[in-house]
């Protein structure tokens, strides 16, 4: 768990597990199958938690993770370290995943209905609301926001991901991330309070 | 409504667009330094970050627990070849093979004929010495040849605790392995053959189940 840490610790994290990652890259490309198994189990839990909160679709999850993870193994050795190994098994899941919600007609930008929805009263800020209430309000929040305004929130916040590197997994300039981050906050800002001066 | 609102401020929207990426301690030093600057003296960024925080620990819904295990078995299936893998391991051997001194490769190559040849010895004396005259005695139980024989791989985070509870629920016992494959063999009773293979099948922790009793019937 990444949160919490002081950023010189985090960053000695994320670069020993990018080593860790290359060097198991290194031994699938040998036809090391054991390898190959330890990194599908070390992303499995990261990546079905980005695909489930990108497609909002959990029946096609472990579709689109094997999906995923196949191109990994036909792909090993076209790895050129240009990018850490998690951006480009990321990269790889965020292309599949938008495959897979075109391939069911779910709209890949934002919906029309759901930002209807959030116009609506109940979305409105609620000052008193309660933590697990505001959780709830917010989950269902996010899920009406649009696949690439989702995959920008789950990134940044629960995948720790820079926005260089979301840059990058999305295959967009990096304009595009703060801007899509800028409409995905603005639509979320209105279900948190605002915080009062004292607490600053 | 999709119009981004222009602040007056350039570097004031520029600053307050990382803040996501501040709060979350992924900016460069140098850009976390020009935030930290900026922030000491902007009461609305300061808002901002409460906001950023906010929405960081609520971490949403929980994702469904999933199987990794049964995942990859059924990835697995799909993955290239073993042919692929076999060859890469056989090219190791041979490059290693080809990298030996020609004294150590005659020793390892004269190593197993050595072995098979005592062995040979070896099961000559033991057929002679167990050799015991027909009617001489019975079996007080059915032979370990009667049994029914299944092959199983168990999932690699199945703990002995649960292999063992797997073992018991479907009455079988492990009479060899694990085999380089990470395989077992089991026995089971032949008339509780069918019923213990469905059992195992049932089982998260069992990646693969394959009975032998086919190929001994030939």
């Amino acid at each position: 768990m990444l949160r919490g840490f002081t950023k010189p610790v985090q960053d000695e994290a994320r670069a020993s597990s990018n080593t860790t990652d290359i060097a198991l890259i290194e031994r699938v490309v040998a036809g090391d199958p054991r390898a190959f198994e330890t990194l599908y189990r070390g992303y499995f839990p990261r990546l079905t938690r980005f695909l489930e909160r990108m497609t909002r679709r959990p029946a096609l999850v472990e579709e689109i993770l094997n999906d995923t993870m196949l191109v990994v193994a036909h792909n090993s050795h076209k790895f050129n370290r240009a990018s850490k190994v998690s951006t480009w098994i990321f990269a790889i899941a965020y292309r599949k995943a938008l495959k897979a919600l075109r391939d069911v007609d779910d709209p890949v930008e934002m919906d029309p209905a759901a930002e209807d929805l959030l116009g609506r009263d109940e979305y409105e800020p609620k000052d008193a609301l309660m933590q697990l209430q505001l959780r709830r309000v917010l989950g269902e929040a996010v899920e009406a926001l649009s696949a690439n305004h989702r995959a920008v929130i789950e990134l940044t916040y629960f995948q720790g991901a820079s926005y260089r590197e979301i840059a990058q997994i999305m295959d967009c300039p990096i304009e595009t991330v703060k801007t899509r981050m800028f409409h995905a906050r603005r639509r979320l800002k209105a279900l948190l309070p605002e915080p009062s001066e004292d607490l600053l | 409504m999709t119009a981004r609102i222009v602040s007056l401020d350039p570097s004031h929207q520029r600053l307050q667009d990382m803040l996501p990426w501040f709060v979350m301690g992924t900016l460069d030093d140098d850009e976390r330094v020009l935030v930290e600057q900026h922030v000491s003296g902007c009461a609305s960024c300061r808002r901002e970050i409460v906001w950023h925080e906010q929405l960081r620990d609520a971490n949403l819904a929980q994702p469904l627990e999933r199987d990794a295990g049964r995942a990859f078995a059924a990835l697995r299936e799909r993955l290239p070849g073993r042919g692929v893998e076999s060859a890469s391991w056989v090219a190791n051997l041979v490059e290693w093979w080809q990298s030996q001194q020609t004294w150590l490769r005659w020793t390892l190559a004269l190593q197993p004929l050595a072995i098979a040849a005592l062995a040979g010895a070896l099961l000559m004396v033991s057929t002679r010495a167990m050799h015991v005259p027909e009617g001489a005695f019975h079996a007080l139980a059915r032979s370990a040849d009667a049994s029914a024989r299944l092959v199983v791989v168990f999932s690699p985070q199945a703990t002995q605790a649960e292999m063992r509870r797997v073992l018991l629920a479907s009455g079988a016992r492990i009479v060899d392995g694990p085999t380089a494959a990470d395989a077992y063999v089991l026995a089971v009773a032949p008339d509780r053959a069918e019923q213990a293979e469905r059992q195992l099948r049932t089982e998260h922790s069992v990646l693969l189940i394959q009975s032998l009793e086919a190929e001994r019937a030939h």
